[in-house]
């Protein structure tokens, strides 16, 4: 007997602002938060946009003695989970300590390990700062986050590039739907924003010089983002009882590896792990009325993307809105999928389709309604968000609204 | 691709080199693909002639897409060393 799963609270930071009000207005509002870089000097490099968290002041969330051991993408793990924690109000009342887990992204602690190495590189320092390996830890951030909420039971981080934050809430879904855990607080958060991870960004040739378009004609790559999306999911019968709003139901999940190239990405996985995420939620292809895509912008990803979505949804891809939301708020990579699933969350909850901004020119193999620069109505029954990550690393995640 | 042109024989040799491709087979029309050079080979032997040469290959020139010939390749990269060493003399 398997437990069914609800959403019953959001959090979110990204370049649509820093929570979910402002986020869900920036969706609504097709708002493109992709601007000049300000926290980098990037005078030496070609691409000088990105996706920023900007207003963010870490001082109005943790104590000075504390900031000193929690990097950006901590901080901001730590203050998306908080909020998705408020809204889901006494959650945690009653819950036995070995029954609530937090599952989150592994995200490098870019800035640590930037700042450090170029003190100790490039100035000369005889030694890094004495945190900097407690901050670059990839499992900081769900450490932070069960230091922080009071969480003592089964906590830890997942890698899988940008699928990190889909395979962590899949994971804590699992953990729920099986009746290990009655409540999960699950997603991811990154800032990759540096001065040494956008060189090396750049020197992959993968960015686009002038915004984001997914799946138009003349996109030119991706932007870089930073952010977080964090959940919570209980186990519904325990959010019904307690009176819970259950912003939506999470249904299914589907993985794949593609076993192929370690940055190129691969149709026929792609497919497969939408088509799981269809099966695992029993739903049929017909029943989906939104995709929130991988949509990276780049030339191969999205023209990839659509053959994958039309392999498993044939003629129903006509009539079935598909949009990157990663043209709003950029990619903001392992935090991606916890993003766009608070973004699908919210579609399902409000009934709008999120844009897909910047697109300027058909693209034949791109044969999609891509919700193009504009924000629609739209009464969704189910709905799905897509990671499709560098090396092959799928995770999909199948979402029903719930009245 | 003026193959009888010192400097094209060395980027075609180093290319052949790098990519461990026979420099026999790197003529013009060839796709790089068709030797077994991914998209990702062909990033980093971008930048081993970058380094190589002392030039900047720019992201939107004749190199960006998945149909790079050899010719165009080699041509590229003996235009930006003329560029660069006219700018020198």
């Amino acid at each position: 007997m398997t437990a069914r799963v609800a959403v019953t609270g959001l959090g979110s930071l990204s370049a649509l602002g820093n929570d979910v009000a402002a986020h869900l207005a920036g969706l609504r509002a097709g708002t493109v938060g992709i601007g000049e870089t300000q926290g980098v000097d990037v005078s030496s490099m070609k691409t000088k946009i990105s996706a920023e968290v900007r207003g963010f002041v870490p001082e109005a969330h943790f104590d000075p003695r504390q900031l000193g051991l929690v990097d950006r993408t901590s901080q901001f793990a730590v203050v998306a989970a908080r909020q998705a924690l408020a809204d889901a109000g006494p959650v945690l009342e009653g819950a036995a300590r070995h029954r609530v887990g937090a599952i989150f992204a592994a995200s490098v602690g870019s800035h640590a390990v930037d700042d450090s190495y170029r003190k100790l590189y490039a100035e000369g320092a005889p030694r890094p700062h004495p945190f900097t390996v407690p901050r670059a830890m990839p499992s900081g951030q769900v450490s932070h986050i069960t230091m922080d909420l009071g969480i003592h039971g089964p906590a830890f981080a997942i890698a899988s590039a940008c699928s990190s934050a889909a395979h962590a809430i899949g994971t804590a879904f699992h953990m729920v739907r099986a009746g290990m855990l009655d409540v999960a607080i699950s997603g991811g958060a990154e800032s990759q924003l540096t001065y040494g991870m956008l060189k090396s960004w750049e020197a992959l040739r993968v960015l686009s010089p002038d915004g984001c378009r997914p799946f138009s004609k003349d996109r030119a790559g991706l932007v870089i983002g930073e952010g977080a999306g964090a959940v919570v999911l209980e186990n519904l019968e325990r959010a019904r009882a307690r009176g819970a709003t259950i912003h939506a139901e999470l249904v299914g999940f589907g993985m794949s590896a593609d076993g192929m190239d370690i940055t190129a990405p691969d149709m026929a996985s792609a497919a497969a792990a939408m088509a799981f995420a269809l099966e695992d939620a029993g739903l049929a292809p017909e029943q989906v009325g939104y995709v929130s895509a991988h949509g990276t912008a780049t030339a191969l990803n999205d023209r990839t993307e659509t053959a994958a979505l039309r392999h498993v949804f044939g003629a129903h891809l006509t009539k079935l809105p598909v949009s990157s939301s990663k043209s709003q708020y950029g990619h903001t990579m392992n935090a991606s999928g916890a993003l766009d699933f608070v973004t699908t969350v919210l579609a399902l909850r409000e009934g709008f389709l999120p844009p897909t901004m910047g697109f300027r020119e058909f693209d034949p193999d791109c044969d999609l309604d891509c919700v193009p620069n504009a924000a629609r109505e739209a009464r969704i029954e189910a709905a799905i968000s897509s990671s499709f990550a560098f090396g092959g690393l799928n995770a999909v995640l199948a979402l029903k609204r719930y009245d | 691709m003026q193959t009888n042109d010192p400097a094209v024989a060395e980027i075609v040799d180093f290319i052949s080199g790098e990519v461990g491709v026979d420099s026999s087979l790197l003529t013009p029309d060839t796709p790089v693909a068709e030797l077994g050079i991914s998209s990702l080979d062909l990033i980093e032997t971008i930048f081993k002639l970058e380094t190589r040469f002392g030039i900047e290959i720019p992201n939107d020139g004749p190199l960006n897409g998945n149909d790079v010939t050899v010719g165009t390749l080699v041509d590229h990269v003996a235009d930006l060393l003329a560029a660069q060493k006219a700018k020198i003399a």
